[in-house]
């Protein structure tokens, strides 16, 4: 079954450390950091093709929403949306990949940032090609990589990779179709751990643990997959759309650094 | 009517006066052992023991160059513990030409290990010499730089200068600024 146009929305929480004031320029940091992640290749920039929203400001470094949405039209599909922070010390936030041939993506996250730093996303086609749009996020100053984890470390092992699902359809959507599309909200309990947060009682750096890798299927069907790093947020929240297939669940499969995997099913609504 | 005598000039005038005065923030008064918080945060006026230097007396130090400039920003360092091949990128700040950028410094409380590698690095840098003059700056209002100062006299460094300015107040005066990358402790 092909999927002309699957909306995805996550909602993730991530970012990084002290406030950089005297910070070398945007054009220098993205020039810098360029060929590491697409070495020479060209990237053609386009705000039509992808819609990236994001505070001016933001209100706390720690959660900081940003959404992405990107259409492709004549018949091309996504390959791979990757989400970067120029000015982060790991500046990929994640590579989302559909799995299946979709003209139409769109992803909500909640990242953490270091300091103020341009936002990019870049959109991969099926001929290979690259388009980017980018924004600039200005930071109040908390550092948030460095700011110390909100859990009570000791007691992670209790809650981590526990996960919640929600359906969050505004009511004017849910009409009973059996194709229209619904929208999820995952949240994740793990605290990702950047490796920048110190512990205040041995002054030496809690080590860094974060979830790298997770995938969502709904029933056998796999629906995307994101490869990401410290710069979600601690306990990440995610917002993908969906269509309703006749899948009785949808399952999520999460990985982090240490190896961990984590897996919960959730109950969908009938097709009809 | 009374009220009348607030006319829309004066209240503007008034909020004006308040908000250009300086004496709109409170002074800060100077902990008396260092700073363990909050360290983006409005700093006192001095440093006791240290000669707190503004702008032009930072530039005229600079030009004289005897004294050691010492940037304290902070900087995370690598995670040990990174999946191979993870892009992780040393980010350069653009700080004072010639000074010596000595990350995390300035925290409230250091690991033992890093406050003796603070002190070899002083050590080095002024050639042993208790008398050469250092001066420590970060960001405006960055209590790292007081916190760092404050250990250098604790360190018995005799000619301590504290610029809380740091390279916001020097790129406000149209200063020379060079990308470097930072030195620090890592265990």
């Amino acid at each position: 079954m092909k999927h002309k146009s699957l909306g995805l929305a996550l909602a993730f929480v991530s970012v990084l450390c002290l406030a950089q004031s005297g910070a070398v320029s945007a054009e220098s940091t993205w020039s810098a950091i360029k060929p590491a992640i697409f070495q020479e290749r060209v990237i053609h920039h386009s705000r039509e093709l992808i819609k990236l929203e994001a505070p001016y400001r933001t209100l706390d470094d720690r959660i900081i929403p940003i959404r992405v949405n990107t259409t492709l039209p004549g018949g091309r599909s996504i390959k791979s949306l990757t989400l970067i922070a120029d000015d982060n010390p790991m500046p990929v936030i994640g590579v989302f990949r559909p799995a299946s041939d979709v003209s139409s993506f769109g992803i909500g996250l909640n990242i953490r940032l270091d300091g103020t730093s341009i936002i990019r996303a870049v959109v991969e086609t099926d001929d290979g090609s690259l388009y980017m749009t980018h924004k600039l996020v200005k930071t109040s100053g908390q550092g948030a990589c460095a700011s110390p984890p909100v859990s009570d470390l000791d007691k992670i092992d209790e809650t981590i990779g526990q996960m919640a699902f929600n359906d969050v359809t505004s009511k004017g959507a849910a009409t009973g179709f059996t194709s229209i599309a619904r929208r999820g909200r995952l949240k994740l309990m793990h605290p990702n751990l950047t490796g920048l947060q110190m512990n205040q009682i041995t002054l030496q750096h809690i080590p860094a643990r974060y979830v790298d890798k997770l995938t969502v299927w709904q029933g056998k069907r796999e629906l995307f997959s994101v490869e990401s790093g410290i710069t979600l947020s601690e306990n990440p929240e995610l917002e993908f759309e969906y269509r309703l297939d006749g899948s009785e669940d949808l399952t999520v499969e999460a990985s982090d650094t240490e190896g961990t995997k984590f897996k919960s099913s959730f109950p969908l609504g009938p097709a009809s | 009517m009374p009220v009348r005598l607030l006319s829309v000039p004066l209240l503007l005038a008034l909020a004006y006066a308040l908000l250009s005065s300086p004496l709109a923030l409170a002074d800060v008064a100077e902990p008396s052992g260092y700073k363990l918080d909050q360290f983006r945060s409005q700093v006192p006026a001095s440093l006791k023991g240290a000669t707190t230097v503004n702008s032009g007396a930072t530039w005229k130090l600079w030009r004289g160059g005897e004294t050691v400039f010492i940037d304290v920003m902070p900087q995370a360092p690598k995670p040990k513990n990174l999946h191979e091949g993870t892009f992780w990128r040393e980010r350069p700040r653009n700080t004072i030409p010639g000074s010596y950028w000595l990350a995390n410094v300035g925290y409230g409380r250091l690991h033992p290990d890093a406050e003796q590698w603070f002190k070899n690095k002083l050590q080095i840098l002024t050639s042993g010499n208790k008398n050469k003059p250092v001066l420590f700056f970060c960001l405006m209002n960055c209590w790292m730089s007081w916190n760092a100062a404050k250990r250098a006299l604790s360190y018995g460094y005799q000619k301590v200068f504290w610029y809380p300015e740091g390279t916001d107040g020097w790129d406000f005066e149209n200063y020379p600024l060079k990308a470097q990358y930072a030195d620090m402790y890592l265990r």
